[in-house]
């Protein structure tokens, strides 16, 4: 249960509290793509630069995440997808305790462990070569300020992966796409705060008696 | 021997107007500048060219993967492995 100062709410504030979660990363990286396409000199490639994003239907560029995605939609402009993918707990104590101390002075105990996971941000063109530039321009976006983002959101790794082959979308006619997939890891930690103190379950009367 | 260029050779007799084809051109056809111990060789077939089917456009035939978006994933042991 959290505390009156934590705050829990689904936007980046609560990494505070709550450190980071699958759908505020994926939250993240669509304001971080959104507000690279906000303006034409934050493009880097010149056949990019009139995909200007807006918030309403008349925006030059879709980015989206997967749960709003509508294929019939990425027909009329391009567009980035972004999608989060599986992730893997990695144990770093036993029964996921905090090596060394493992309880602070009121004997709580303390636990933490990892996830490592990735999103993919499908970048959707009408030809194969507009999908291409679409995903350089969002790896480098990524790679090249992956460290502050990194930084900022208490990430372990953050890191571009792979670009995969462009293909094309089953999903929409004639549209192409590039995936770029990051990795990255975050911790998980906790406190699990008891109501009384393990010894206050002890009788010592008995233990003198013995 | 008669020295023949590569690049240059003589249009041979009755090639122009007497024909439905022109004939080859090689020097082994026509029979000149060959040693005089070999035997000419025998023109091939004139055949159709057919398209053996593939298409040059790499917007529309170059691309054959399909990727379907609802059903990607990557597999978070190789994401482990890679960093």
């Amino acid at each position: 249960m959290p505390t009156p100062n934590q705050y829990t709410g689904k936007d980046l504030n609560s990494i505070c509290s709550l450190l980071n979660r699958p759908i505020i990363l994926t939250g993240v990286l669509r304001d971080m793509l959104t507000r690279h396409f906000l303006e034409a000199n934050t493009i880097e490639e010149n056949d990019l630069k009139h995909l200007i994003w807006r918030g309403d239907d008349q925006t030059g560029i879709l980015i989206e995440s997967i749960h709003r995605w509508r294929p019939e939609v990425t027909e009329l402009r391009p567009a980035v997808i972004i999608k989060r993918n599986s992730c893997q707990n990695q144990r770093v104590g036993i029964g996921d305790r905090d090596q060394g101390p493992p309880a602070d002075g009121f004997g709580h105990p303390h636990y933490s462990t990892y996830w490592t996971g990735s999103h993919t941000l499908f970048c959707i063109g009408g030809t194969g070569a507009q999908a291409e530039l679409l995903g350089t321009e969002v790896q480098r976006e990524l790679t090249q300020f992956g460290p502050l983002l990194s930084q900022a959101l208490g990430l372990h790794r953050f890191q571009v992966m792979q670009i995969g082959p462009v293909a094309e979308i089953e999903e929409a006619q004639e549209s192409f796409t590039v995936p770029v997939t990051v990795g990255y890891t975050y911790e998980e930690r906790w406190t699990i705060k008891q109501e009384a103190p393990l010894l206050s379950n002890i009788s010592l009367s008995k233990i003198l008696e013995c | 021997m008669v020295h023949i260029p590569r690049n240059v050779r003589p249009i041979p007799a009755g090639a122009v107007g007497s024909r439905s084809v022109a004939p080859t051109s090689s020097a082994a056809s026509l029979g000149v500048g060959l040693p005089t111990d070999m035997e000419r060789n025998a023109d091939k077939p004139i055949v159709e060219k057919r398209s053996n089917g593939y298409k040059r456009s790499f917007a529309t035939h170059g691309i054959k993967d399909k990727i379907a978006i609802s059903g990607w994933d990557v597999n978070p042991f190789k994401i482990i492995e890679d960093m």
